[in-house]
């Protein structure tokens, strides 16, 4: 991993998680209570308006457990991610 | 009674100028959410998905859209609060289960292509909770966001009729 760690470590865990399946991390060079994006790799505007294709993450969140869990539901909520994991399932 | 509700705003930002992701999302921190997740992925709109308390769902979504947008660029204005229609994916991402065991259940009538009501979803699946405890899926984790369900539907009738000014979220005058 060549960016900047997080410096709370649930959001960090994350993030990680999330550039394992694809998620690009910016990491944000200016001071400002916006630490960095994620950016999915599909984005698309069919996926629930497309507006949560690129997020915010937060430097300072009051709750980081919290934080980092509405990050990953909002990224493992991608429709690309859910047809695959039905794909994988049989279902489709 | 207090009450945990989950939302997402969707604000429209004035056109004829680009906005900076880092920067819009500072707007958002600044108002003192420095838990909400924004979304960014769609030129001339901001999404900010948030989580806050309150006596009803109405009220407390209407006092932090007024609480952000003197935060954001000048022109801006509230466009759509959610959730509102959803879709069966929406619906069993919340109860982590699969769409197709949504698909077997009795569901209310879609209102258009493939999204519900989610007052009207929340009404079925609380139904068919009391009359078979042991259904295979758990509400209580996804709660705040069926809460804010009513709130966001009275929201967005009242900014669609013109009942409340976009841009102040005060009650329009005839």
């Amino acid at each position: 991993m060549s960016r900047k760690r997080h410096p709370k470590k649930d959001v960090e865990k994350v993030l990680s998680h999330l550039e394992s399946i694809g998620w690009v991390v910016e990491v944000r060079h200016s001071s400002g209570h916006a630490w960095g994006l994620l950016r999915c790799p599909n984005n698309d505007r069919d996926c629930r308006c497309g507006e949560f294709c690129q997020m915010s993450i937060s430097s300072t969140p009051q709750n980081p457990a919290s934080h980092a869990a509405k990050l990953e539901n909002k990224a493992l909520s991608c429709i690309y991610l859910l047809d695959e994991k039905e794909k994988d399932d049989g279902i489709v | 009674m207090m009450e945990l509700f989950e939302f997402d705003l969707v604000f429209s930002l004035p056109e004829g100028s680009t906005h900076d992701a880092f920067a819009l999302a500072d707007c958002i921190y600044a108002a003192g959410f420095d838990d909400a997740v924004i979304g960014t992925g769609q030129p001339g709109l901001l999404a900010a998905s948030l989580e806050c308390a309150g006596e009803d769902a109405e009220t407390v979504i209407r006092q932090v859209a007024r609480a952000i947008l003197p935060h954001l660029p000048a022109g801006s204005w509230l466009r759509e609060v959610r959730p509102d229609l959803v879709s069966l994916a929406d619906v069993a991402g919340r109860l982590q289960i699969k769409r197709q065991s949504l698909q077997k259940r009795p569901m209310p009538q879609p209102v258009t292509h493939g999204l519900y009501r989610v007052t009207e979803i929340f009404g079925v699946l609380t139904q068919q909770l009391n009359e078979k405890p042991s259904a295979r899926f758990d509400i209580d984790n996804a709660k705040p966001w069926f809460a804010a369900g009513k709130g966001a539907q009275r929201l967005n009738a009242r900014l669609a009729l013109g009942d409340l000014d976009a841009a102040s979220l005060d009650i329009a005058t005839a």
